[in-house]
């Protein structure tokens, strides 16, 4: 029979193929086969916990309990003051953008020419007439 | 029908447009307000408190004279031309010329009484005579 391909191995990690005659007489094969069972287990096995460690995390918990709530935070703050900040700053440039910015100069010299225009400009063509 | 409203409008134009002939910000010019004039600092500040006072509602007095040319220039274009509404574009363009001509002659009435004898008819003098709006050629443009 073949050696296990890399195909063969992964299906039996994932347990989608038993192990055969093949594997249980070759030496190659049964190596790989047993350092990924080590592999394996190194890596689903739990990581060991002093019971003083688990003790003191659980007595710092019940401490904590016991404590009243605190909120604060100096991030916190600075976060809702820099969205403030933000919030004011784009509503003052928005506001500022909107609105029309005309001189004294720009705004006399148009009402100047309107009040000194003799009609309106749709009866202009019409009003030649008379002139003539 | 149509020279009707022409010549109408034509006579309620030029009824109102009697006064203020001319209007320039004669009081950004430091050597007229200063030189010229000799305005006193309290004179400048009431002189400017009048401009501020009147300044919004002659903008949108601005805005109301073009857009009722609009109007009416519309109502022109149209085939066929309706009477109906061309007559309330062109009650709406005198009503716009009205209040301009009654807003700048009410403020010219608020600055003339700031002004003394002397410094009105210096004023006068320096009043720009062909085109509307304009300075004077000979004086700097200042602000």
């Amino acid at each position: 029979m073949k050696h296990w391909t890399e195909k063969d191995f992964t299906e039996w990690m994932y347990g989608l193929k038993e192990e055969d005659p093949h594997v249980a007489g070759c030496a190659e094969c049964r190596g790989e086969l047993e350092r990924l069972k080590l592999e394996r287990g190194r890596t689903i096995a739990l990581p060991e916990v002093s019971h003083d460690f688990l003790a003191s995390q659980r007595r710092s918990i019940y401490q904590r309990l016991g404590k009243p709530i605190s909120n604060w935070h100096p991030m916190r703050w600075g976060i809702s003051v820099a969205a403030l900040v933000v919030v004011i700053l784009s509503v003052t440039l928005n506001t500022w953008k909107s609105t029309p910015a005309i001189s004294d100069e720009q705004l006399f010299s148009d009402l100047a020419t309107m009040e000194q225009s003799n009609e309106p400009k749709a009866i202009a063509p019409i009003h030649k007439f008379f002139e003539e | 029908m149509r020279r009707a409203m022409v010549v109408a409008v034509i006579l309620a134009v030029s009824l109102s447009a009697q006064m203020p002939k001319t209007m320039w910000a004669w009081w950004n010019n430091q050597v007229v307000v200063q030189k010229m004039l000799n305005l006193t600092p309290a004179q400048i500040q009431q002189i400017r408190h009048v401009v501020r006072q009147y300044r919004p509602h002659l903008i949108d007095v601005r805005a109301e004279v073009a857009k009722s040319e609009i109007d009416l220039e519309t109502q022109f274009n149209h085939d066929p031309v309706d009477q109906t509404k061309a007559t309330q574009a062109i009650e709406r363009v005198v009503a716009a010329r009205s209040d301009l001509t009654r807003t700048l002659s009410e403020m010219s009435l608020k600055m003339r009484v700031l002004l003394n004898e002397q410094q009105w008819q210096q004023l006068q003098r320096l009043r720009p005579t062909k085109d509307p709006g304009e300075q004077p050629a000979e004086l700097p443009p200042q602000r």
